[in-house]
């Protein structure tokens, strides 16, 4: 449905994003992660069409992004800062959305409206940020979007709204099978709502992979060794983390080949122990080498 | 029931099976029951609907819930158990898993046979799946 190939965009000489390749399929939702300032929002910009690439292509729905309006009007984008101007209400604001979008669904802006209830009256600028957040979502799932892009749409919500937020998001997922690209820092929320994940780090991907096959590529395991650390699994190419407590070895590893190793030495204990989003993300940015001097050091 | 630890490495869906098919050994669901839609649910849990809809295609393969197009998903009334090689394997590792655990504990054979057998008590002394029927 989306596809972004060899994507590259600098600010002046500094790199932002270097060959970038994605595609996000049909009714799925994909989370976008990475570090602050890995250029998560400068790509989604790109998709947009708010920044310019230097080289590579965006076509949405079969068409180039860039040229055809009546595709990109078919996105509900909501960005990390509200755009909204200042001085409207949010009347105006509603009203504006909608000579703006030929989808503008005014029955389901007013079902939304229901749950999300927003002042009016009230002028944008003295909306609080949560308030923003909310009336941005409200009019993106307005026009019956095919696609949703996200920049941390819940940075600045309490608990009860961005379970809110994330739950009008999957009811209109359910419903009408619309896509999903989100950024957020909030890992623990993306692992129960993403299938896709996508790690960006320094403007380059780093993974991108079905959540589920991910967690069972990434294993992680507790090992107590008979005898010394084996020096053959410390500079392995494969290993993502160490870490040590005592005796007890905690690795985290992508490849059958580190197990096949540990089991040669028969270890005392060896036990698979659960891995979380936030912990492969971790290792996938910081890398082992930290981990590895904060070992030497001792 | 149906609650998720998306950090568990056992992949949401499946928790999502088991959890269907515990309710059904339990009782709490008795076939005939219907599930959530998929929508409901995912509301519901906050959890992307395209793992509840794997959780449900799955249980519809393993003939744990009847899916009646255009109506919803319903817990069987004609389950019937498959013993397949796969879900053998996966049994009996979870039972040796289990005896380990209870070993270190400092259990008896003996101790371990009773503590299965209150388990199995404790569902109800059904003999199988099949006898939740009705």
């Amino acid at each position: 449905m989306l596809r972004i190939k060899d994507l590259n965009k600098k600010f002046g000489s500094y790199q932002v994003l270097s060959d970038i390749n994605l595609e996000v399929s049909e009714g799925s939702i994909t989370g976008l992660v990475g570090p602050n300032g890995a250029g998560k929002t400068t790509l989604l910009q790109a998709i947009m069409g708010i920044t310019k690439p230097d080289e590579g292509s965006i076509t949405f729905m079969g068409q180039d992004i860039q040229s055809a309006w009546e595709v990109k009007n078919r996105i509900g984008y909501v960005p990390d800062q509200s755009v909204f101007y200042p001085g409207f209400t949010v009347a105006d604001m509603v009203r504006f959305y909608g000579y703006a979008y030929a989808t503008w669904d005014e029955e389901r802006y007013a079902e939304l409206s229901k749950v999300l209830v927003l002042p009016l009256n009230k002028k944008i600028k003295s909306l609080s940020k949560g308030m923003k957040a909310q009336l941005a979502i409200l009019l993106a799932l307005s026009f019956r979007p095919k696609m949703l892009i996200l920049d941390e749409p819940t940075a600045g919500l309490d608990p009860i709204n961005r379970r809110l937020l994330y739950n009008l998001m999957l009811d209109e997922v359910a419903e009408n099978g619309t896509n999903v690209l989100i950024s957020s820092h909030g890992l623990a929320e993306l692992e129960r709502i993403c299938d896709h994940i996508v790690f960006i780090d320094k403007g380059r991907i780093l993974l991108d992979s079905d959540l589920d096959s991910l967690k069972q590529q990434i294993r992680k395991v507790q090992v107590v060794f008979q005898g010394e650390f084996p020096s053959e699994l410390k500079g392995h190419p494969d290993l993502i983390g160490l870490e040590q407590f005592g005796r007890v070895y905690r690795l985290i590893f992508q490849s059958d080949d580190i197990l096949r190793v540990i089991q040669q030495y028969q270890p005392v204990l060896l036990e698979d122990i659960d891995i979380s989003l936030e912990e492969i993300f971790i290792y996938n940015v910081r890398g082992v080498a930290d981990d590895v001097k904060f070992l030497s050091r001792k | 029931m149906f609650t998720v630890d998306p950090t568990s490495s056992v992949p949401i869906y499946q928790q999502l099976v088991e959890q269907v098919k515990e309710g059904v050994l339990k009782g709490t669901l008795t076939p005939g029951d219907r599930l959530p839609s998929v929508r409901e649910l995912a509301t519901m849990i906050t959890i992307n609907p395209n793992t509840i809809q794997k959780a449900y295609q799955e249980l519809e393969r393993q003939n744990v819930i009847e899916t009646i197009r255009g109506r919803g998903n319903y817990v069987a009334r004609t389950y019937q158990a498959r013993p397949d090689e796969e879900r053998l394997a996966l049994v009996e590792e979870m039972f040796r898993r289990s005896v380990v655990e209870a070993r270190y504990a400092g259990l008896s054979s003996e101790e371990i046979i009773t503590l299965v057998k209150s388990i199995l008590a404790s569902y109800g002394g059904r003999e199988s799946v099949k006898d939740v029927k009705d």
